[in-house]
């Protein structure tokens, strides 16, 4: 997982960096919301690890902006602020020194929200039906889908067109068409659920050679996969 | 999509283009001192050459989500419309002789 670790204080931001790092996640560590912001326009967390007091501010007030989910550790945390983090989703709020133990378990919640359960895919005439386990019930919803193939750009571009009603928002019609862009042929499947979409693209990728695409999509997405083969792209919408 | 140069030479000196709507494919766009974002909804990463090609240029307005784009992209733009941020028309005016 993608990590926003803000600490001002040396010892900490070293200490949790290392701890964070070692249990796989990807960590970049700031002292302050200067930093942060700065740090912002090239990296993209899924979650943020913050001390409450930063020298130049709040680590609240960059979770109020950047709305993911985010664990807060402070020295001093009075009540207000306690009731201002869990309003803005926050995981757990810890007393420093926070054990990076208890801040891996708080953060093992974001996994856990985000993984799909069991899921099954049921024919029904020209509809496609999904099954889903989540929390413990079982969801149903229409699955819209479309696979297209192309052998250039112009095609790409045609066939762009086509897949207008999978791409309902403007974020969506970006990623494919960046996609589409990514490769001069392939195949692109497309799947459209009421509260979900994804995207598998299938070529032969050297993904190193598109670092723009690459960024501008994972900026959208809420999960990406990038292999030699293609890539798989997940977002949340509506 | 509006893409004409908008010049007046009294309240204007700088010539100003519009570009509008979802950008995502390669188009013919036409090129000023100052691109106006504020029509467009989607730019593609294959503006990004174009940009790069052209370091001479500032652009204004655009959403947040499309001006955050082009900062994260490390493009050599200038921001006419950011007190501080950019090179202003006068400014322009007077580095470039426009």
């Amino acid at each position: 997982m993608r990590i926003l670790l803000m600490e001002d204080e040396v010892a900490i931001r070293s200490a949790l960096t290392r701890g964070l790092t070692a249990r796989g996640h990807q960590v970049e560590a700031v002292a302050c919301l200067a930093d942060a912001r700065a740090l912002l326009t090239r990296f993209t967390p899924e979650a943020m690890v913050s001390d409450l007091k930063l020298p130049d501010g709040y680590g609240l007030d960059l979770a109020e902006e950047l709305k993911v989910p985010f664990v807060l550790m402070t020295g001093y945390g009075t009540f207000d602020d306690a009731v201002r983090a869990l309003r803005l989703g926050c995981l757990d709020f810890f007393t420093k020194p926070a054990s990076i133990k208890d801040i891996c378990r708080a953060l093992e919640h974001v996994v856990t929200r985000t993984a799909a359960g069991p899921q099954v895919v049921a024919s029904d005439g020209e509809v496609l039906r999904l099954a889903r386990v989540r929390g413990g019930s079982v969801s149903e919803q229409i699955l819209q889908h479309r696979t297209i193939r192309w052998e250039n750009a112009n095609e790409a571009r045609r066939l762009f067109t086509e897949l207008t009603p999978l791409l309902p928002t403007s974020a969506l019609r970006q990623i494919a068409a960046e996609l589409l862009q990514a490769t001069p042929n392939g195949t692109l499947a497309i799947n459209l659920l009421p509260d979900g979409w994804s995207a598998w693209l299938q070529a032969p990728m050297a993904w190193e050679e598109h670092r723009d695409r690459v960024s501008l999509i994972q900026d959208h997405a809420r999960t990406c996969a990038w292999t030699p083969t293609g890539a798989v792209v997940e977002c949340a919408h509506g | 999509m509006d893409n004409v140069p908008d010049a007046d030479p009294v309240t204007n000196p700088v010539t100003v283009v519009r570009w509008s709507g979802e950008l995502l494919f390669p188009v013919e766009l036409s090129e000023a001192a100052i691109i106006d974002l504020n029509a467009v909804v989607s730019l593609g990463t294959w503006i990004y050459p174009w940009f790069r090609a052209r370091p001479h240029l500032s652009v204004s307005g655009g959403s947040p989500t499309l001006r955050r784009q082009l900062l994260r992209a490390n493009l050599p733009i200038a921001w006419a419309d950011i007190p501080g941020g950019g090179v202003s028309v006068s400014e322009r005016a007077a580095l470039f002789g426009d």
